[in-house]
């Protein structure tokens, strides 16, 4: 009898392997388990890595408008940049300028952020940077694919000709309570013909 | 337990039994040769084969009504852990499924964990009850069992004067 309760009960209790699920929100996982930093998936405390950004995709330092991490030239309607970025524990922004043709009839820029849900959100501010004031900020994507685990943030905005712009990438949520502040990314701009 | 009992056959019927044809006068008057020694015990107590009746005890009905409703409770608990179990292995089953898509751990999912788990609790519990109430239940039915009777006849013939006393001891 007591063969066959033990065979009841471990039938029934979920057993969940290392590295099967993906770290949730503010780091959520199985019971037993914890959120590796390296791959943001939930594994077995004694496998699991701290977080830490790879070198060969910061531009530090890049935390003001003066320190900015320039983006190559971009056409009126140009190809898709697509870089990756982090941000490391108690880093507040990481920038990237751009500028505008000077010959566009209309140009406007679409970017988007995409990033694991397992540490802290990030937002997208864009700026003028010659006149060093914010102009607009991410939203809601209404279009696009994201992967499982990720979220992802966008923004669209008119611009001007010949003038010089900053993408900034900010923390923009909770983080665990100071254990996840960090996060890392991958950023796409395109300019456009709105 | 033995008890006697003596029955006194008067000489003329055991004279006159059909296995014993009667002498003719011719051979009656004959001496007869002398008979050869017989034992003495034999002679005068001949025994007859054994009567063995076994007689089955019986359950009282209030006996099958109680040891009944304890194996069918245990039946029920059982029957209340197996649905614990299969709610357990359902909710089992969908995180298994899940985890091969590796897909990001949400509280939904958190909640399902929980529910397998207290589940998969209550399904031992039930099922450890259930288990026990059924073996008390297998246990009563051994401690309550009537005993068969079995009552053992041993006739016997003792010849006397005049006749024969036939007897009987009973054990039970």
């Amino acid at each position: 009898m007591r063969a066959l309760i033990f065979v009841g009960i471990a039938a029934c209790t979920p057993t969940i392997t290392s590295g099967a699920y993906d770290c949730g929100t503010q780091e959520l996982c199985p019971p037993g388990l914890v959120c590796s930093g390296a791959d943001n998936t939930c594994v077995d405390p004694l496998a699991a890595e701290p977080f830490a950004c790879d070198p060969a995709v910061l531009h530090e330092p890049d935390d003001s408008s003066t320190q900015a991490f320039a983006l190559p030239t971009l056409g009126c309607v140009s190809n898709t940049y697509i870089d990756s970025g982090c941000l490391a524990a108690g880093d507040v922004s990481n920038w990237s300028m751009f500028s505008t043709p000077n010959n566009c009839t209309a140009v406007a820029v679409t970017a988007s952020i995409a990033f694991p849900i397992a540490f802290q959100p990030l937002g997208m501010q864009l700026w003028d940077i010659t006149a060093n004031q914010m102009i607009a900020t991410d939203d809601e994507c209404t279009k696009g694919v994201v992967a499982a685990g990720d979220a992802q943030r966008c923004l669209e905005h008119t611009l001007e000709n010949s003038k010089t712009y900053g993408i900034v990438v900010v923390p923009n949520g909770p983080d665990c309570g100071g254990t996840c502040n960090f996060n890392r990314y991958n950023i796409t701009l395109q300019l456009t013909n709105p | 337990m033995r008890l006697p009992w003596l029955v006194f056959v008067p000489s003329v019927a055991l004279a006159q039994t059909p296995d014993e044809p009667p002498v003719p006068p011719s051979e009656a008057a004959t001496p007869a040769p002398a008979p050869p020694p017989v034992d003495r015990e034999v002679a005068q107590h001949p025994q007859g084969k054994d009567i063995v009746i076994h007689t089955e005890g019986e359950r009282s009905q209030n006996n099958l009504i109680a040891l009944g409703s304890v194996a069918g409770a245990g039946v029920l608990f059982g029957a209340v852990g197996l649905y614990y179990n299969l709610d357990s292995r359902s909710a089992s089953g969908d995180l298994t499924q899940l985890a091969s898509a590796h897909v990001p751990w949400t509280p939904q999912l958190q909640a399902k964990y929980d529910q397998a788990h207290d589940s998969s609790i209550k399904a031992g519990v039930f099922y450890g009850i259930g288990g026990a109430v059924i073996l008390g239940a297998i246990v009563g039915a051994i401690v309550t069992a009537p005993k068969d009777e079995t009552t053992v006849i041993h006739p016997h013939v003792t010849a006397t004067a005049g006749g024969a006393v036939v007897g009987g001891t009973w054990s039970f």
